[in-house]
């Protein structure tokens, strides 16, 4: 009942809300996290790093997590 | 966790030591009211670190205490013996214990409490753990011991949220599922949002052109932000309080509810004792004084009085006769004298006094036959001395000696007749009268004992009312003070709440003005990629916490459904609506869980019975229990759920198939019953319908017989397996 | 002049019986839960001589050495105008005389003459009563002794109902 941090990925690329903003990937029903942070676009990378971080440390800091995410958003900008 | 097996010594009315062994299902206690049910409940609780401050007590056996000599000492102690699941071979027993001391003045001294442990491996051997205390957390931690147990039926209600909403149920849902970590995970979605947003702000703070009218923007927009966080704070914390008062005005309103009831039973109580003391006014034993008073002691006396008067009559009539007897002798010998004095010249009989009045009426002489005319000189002359003898005569008998000189007599003649008058009638109707006052004093007796039985009941009544909550009579006028101040707390802390959200509302709208005119900025100066990192992270923060919501719905859906399964199984045949858990927003902004009982079409299902109430908060508890036995990722232990008394008011039928549902639910359940056992005769009986009651063990509790309330050293809980 | 007299009785009965079971002084409410019933000294010796009377029983007084007497005339007898829960009951004193009457041997037609002092036949009515007292005393005495527990109300009610020849 309770999602798998993968089946979270899924459900916040699938939300409604970011309809159009990104082109959905082809596998989105098997996507892992660890295979979407590093795709090309930058709401998938970021989601899957985001995602990635949080499920490797129960006590992740968030700023370690900013600094990740925007590393790799400037290289996906 | 599963219990194996409590083990008590000496606590409270379990004197000596007492065991009752546990299977990992369903397993039922029974025993009437006040005959140890709930003290078992209460060692077990005590074992488990459960008890409050308030609800610490003396915990030594009376009766042990009592057969202590000066200076020795006994101990208490309960000890659970669990394993990690069912069927484990390593055993964990945690005991805590008591030492208890006899003083010289005869009264109690406890050592400090002692938790230990013993961990006995699979290899059999028993290691003793001093910190008893970190074994029990390890092996049962605090989290789920907390929500394990339901003290009556009252305390299933942790989710009532008319009062504004309690944590409980959030709590027992964030164990039990992984909300809590998909919050967490949202916080850090957030904060990610935030510091790009800061990092943009930073960098057009940088732009010299418009540093200043920036800087100022954001300077305002950020202090606002601050007023807003703290108005927040106030009213989280406003909220809060608003909880706890709620929770304690409802639990007054309990009271005041009863206090209804107590005050009648009070009423009663007391017009009963007005007619009982009513009623001893017409008992009257006083006997002794009645024999006097009331003339009983003269209830043989008729015979008395029939010989008394017979023996004054006749004495009278012998006085009577005495005195003519007397006065005639006397009278005679007077006249002999007279006679033989004054008529020598005539013959020897003497005329008497009326031949004499013939003589002068016929004027002759009888004596001498000659004739007197009147005015003869022989008439003179016999006139003359008829006139002396008369004068001898009256002479002679004022001369005669009086025979009685006293006429005591005479007195008593009054006397008696009144008091023949006063006393006859009473000397024949005492047996009577003596009849009547028994029967007035048994009738008054007899009535004097119903109402004495009543007033038992009654009392009897009152004390299961008070008791029940733990609280003493002189407590209620308290706490009835205690309520209003609380109303008035409540109503200033509401208006406050409403303060803040308006000013709360206020700021928010001035910043989003502030937002807009340095987004216009930003869109004018600012640094591209921080803007696009801050659009991105932004979007995701916002659709995070639309799946943690969603997420949180989903687990909530789970848990309703779950819960109308089980309430469906508990209330087959009646009428009883369905159970909704809906997230709610708080006035803080929080989110919270509400519980409603509703109809099929969505509206509040009023005033439900007691039973009914009883039967959401079980179908919930269950609910979450059993998600908790389905909860990925973990290897997750069951823990036990120990009841007291948690469905006293169900009726027997709904009882059985309760127990029964409940034997079909995974985990270890305790429960302490009062149903189904019955006191006749002051023999406690197990009645018939539990046979049909399947469970893993069944006991009865019960005091040994003969005991007095009043001497606890006579109160002793026994135990037989069913 | 029978009024103005005290009878007196037997000194052994004064402290087993009188003393138990009559109030004299002392609280009438710790004495009745001792068991004294009797309000008074003649109450008591009122209810001795019923006794004795009815079950016909007298028994002469000892030497003069072993009596005792309460000082209260017998015209005294009865009067409860002090107290609101008693009745007065001066009936007993005639009741009294008249049992003593009937169950004297006097010539009264004597004392009517003055042959016999009036003062002489008053000692012997007040010897009566004395008489029928002491016989009931000596019963009462038998019966509390044959008992085991304090004698109650009902026993003395139950005593003198039983009362007879």
């Amino acid at each position: 009942m309770m999602s798998t941090n993968n089946e979270l990925l899924r459900k916040i690329l699938k939300h409604p809300d970011l309809n159009g903003m990104f082109d959905m990937p082809k596998n989105i029903e098997k996507l892992t996290i660890s295979e979407a942070r590093v795709l090309d676009d930058p709401y998938v990378s970021a989601s899957g790093e985001i995602l990635y971080q949080l499920s490797q440390n129960k006590n992740v800091n968030s700023n370690s997590v900013y600094t990740t995410v925007q590393q790799l958003l400037k290289t996906k900008l | 966790m599963i219990i194996n097996k409590v083990a008590l010594k000496n606590y409270q009315c379990y004197y000596g030591e007492t065991e009752i062994v546990f299977g990992k299902d369903l397993n039922i206690l029974l025993g009437a009211n006040g005959e140890g049910k709930t003290k078992l409940f209460e060692a077990i609780m005590w074992v488990l670190d459960l008890l409050n401050k308030n609800q610490e007590h003396s915990v030594a056996s009376e009766k042990a205490f009592d057969e202590l000599e000066v200076g020795q000492s006994g101990t208490t102690s309960v000890a659970l013996h669990v394993t990690r699941e069912a069927g484990d071979r390593e055993n964990y027993i945690i005991i805590k214990e008591k030492v208890f001391f006899k003083k010289p003045d005869g009264g109690i001294r406890y050592s400090d409490v002692e938790y230990k442990a013993v961990h006995e491996t699979l290899a059999g051997e028993r290691n003793f753990i001093s910190d008893g205390k970190s074994t029990l957390n390890d092996l049962f931690p605090y989290e789920y011991r907390q929500y394990s147990n339901f003290e009556g039926e009252d305390a299933l209600d942790i989710f009532d949220t008319s009062g504004g909403g309690d944590d409980s149920l959030v709590n027992l849902i964030n164990l039990f599922s992984n909300a809590e970590k998909i919050e967490k995970y949202s916080k850090i979605f957030e904060e990610i949002y935030l510091k790009a947003k800061d990092a943009e702000e930073k960098a057009s703070k940088s732009n010299s052109k418009i540093e200043r009218e920036y800087k100022s923007l954001l300077s305002e927009r950020d202090s606002k932000l601050i007023a807003i966080r703290q108005k927040r704070e106030l009213q989280s914390e406003t909220q809060k309080e608003l909880t706890n008062l709620s929770k304690r005005i409802s639990d007054f309103e309990k009271i005041v509810d009863n206090n209804e009831e107590f005050n009648t039973l009070n009423e009663m109580i007391k017009s009963r004792e007005d007619k009982i003391k009513k009623q001893d006014l017409n008992i009257s034993t006083e006997y002794v004084d009645f024999l006097f008073d009331r003339k009983w002691i003269l209830m043989n006396f008729r015979e008395v009085l029939e010989g008394f008067n017979k023996k004054y009559d006749a004495l009278e009539k012998d006085r009577r006769d005495a005195e003519r007897a007397h006065i005639q002798k006397q009278a005679a010998a007077k006249a002999l004298v007279i006679a033989s004095h004054d008529f020598t010249s005539l013959a020897v009989n003497v005329p008497d006094r009326a031949t004499m009045q013939e003589m002068l009426d016929e004027e002759v002489c009888k004596v001498c036959s000659r004739r007197a005319e009147k005015g003869s000189e022989a008439y003179e002359f016999m006139k003359s001395k008829l006139e002396a003898l008369v004068k001898d005569i009256e002479q002679t008998e004022e001369d005669i000696p009086e025979l009685f000189k006293f006429n005591y007599l005479a007195e008593l003649r009054n006397e008696r007749v009144l008091f023949e008058e006063r006393v006859t009638s009473d000397i024949d109707s005492t047996v009577d009268d003596i009849k009547r006052q028994f029967t007035l004093n048994t009738s008054a007796a007899s009535e004097i004992k119903t109402l004495q039985d009543e007033i038992d009941d009654l009392v009897a009544k009152k004390s299961e009312l008070v008791g029940g909550k733990g609280k003493s009579e002189d407590s209620y006028t308290s706490i009835l003070a205690d309520y209003m101040s609380k109303l008035k707390q409540r109503s200033a802390k509401e208006d406050y709440l409403k303060l803040y959200t308006s000013d709360i509302e206020k700021l928010k709208f001035d910043i989003d003005d502030l937002e807009s005119k340095i987004e216009r900025i930003n869109a004018l100066t600012g640094n591209e990629f921080l803007s696009l990192s801050k659009k991105i992270l932004h979007s995701l923060s916002q659709t995070f916490e639309k799946v943690k919501n969603e997420e949180f719905d989903e687990i909530l859906k789970d848990l309703e459904n779950r819960s109308n399964k089980i309430f469906d199984e508990i209330n087959v045949e009646s009428f009883r609506g369905k159970i909704k858990i809906e997230r709610y927003k708080l006035v803080s902004g929080r989110y919270s869980v509400g519980v409603e009982h509703v109809l099929n079409n969505g509206e509040r299902f009023m005033d439900p019975n007691k039973s009914l109430k009883t039967s959401v908060n079980i179908a919930i508890i269950m609910a979450v229990s059993e998600m908790a036995q389905s909860k990925e990722g973990e290897s997750f232990n069951s823990y036990p759920l120990i009841f007291d008394a948690p469905i006293s008011s169900f009726d027997k039928d709904k009882s059985s198939q309760f127990l029964n549902m409940l034997k079909s639910i995974p985990g270890q359940k305790i429960i302490m019953l009062k149903d189904f056992v019955s006191k006749e005769n002051g023999v406690v009986k197990v009645m018939e319908e539990f046979n049909s009651v399947s469970c893993d063990s069944s006991y009865l509790l019960s005091l040994k017989r003969p005991f007095n309330r009043e001497d606890l050293t006579t109160m002793e809980t026994q135990v037989r397996k069913l | 002049m029978f009024g103005t007299k005290s009878p007196a009785y037997n000194k052994k009965y004064k402290e087993t019986l009188f003393e138990r079971f009559t109030i004299q002084g002392g609280s009438t409410e710790k004495k009745r839960s001792h068991g004294a019933f009797f309000e008074t000294n003649y109450e008591f010796l009122l209810y001795g001589f019923f006794i004795g009377l009815y079950q016909n029983n007298r028994l002469e007084l000892p030497v003069k050495s072993e009596q005792t007497s309460f000082r209260h005339e017998i015209e005294n007898w009865g009067s409860k105008r002090h107290t609101d829960l008693r009745r007065d009951f001066k009936y007993v004193q005639f009741a009294l005389f008249e049992a003593a009457f009937l169950n004297t041997d006097i010539d009264w037609l004597r004392v009517e003459c003055g042959d016999v002092s009036i003062d002489s036949a008053v000692t012997k009515l007040i010897t009566t009563v004395e008489e029928y007292a002491n016989a009931g005393f000596e019963y009462i005495l038998e019966k509390v002794e044959e008992r085991t527990s304090t004698p109650d109300e009902m026993f003395f009610l139950r005593l003198i109902t039983q009362a007879k020849k």
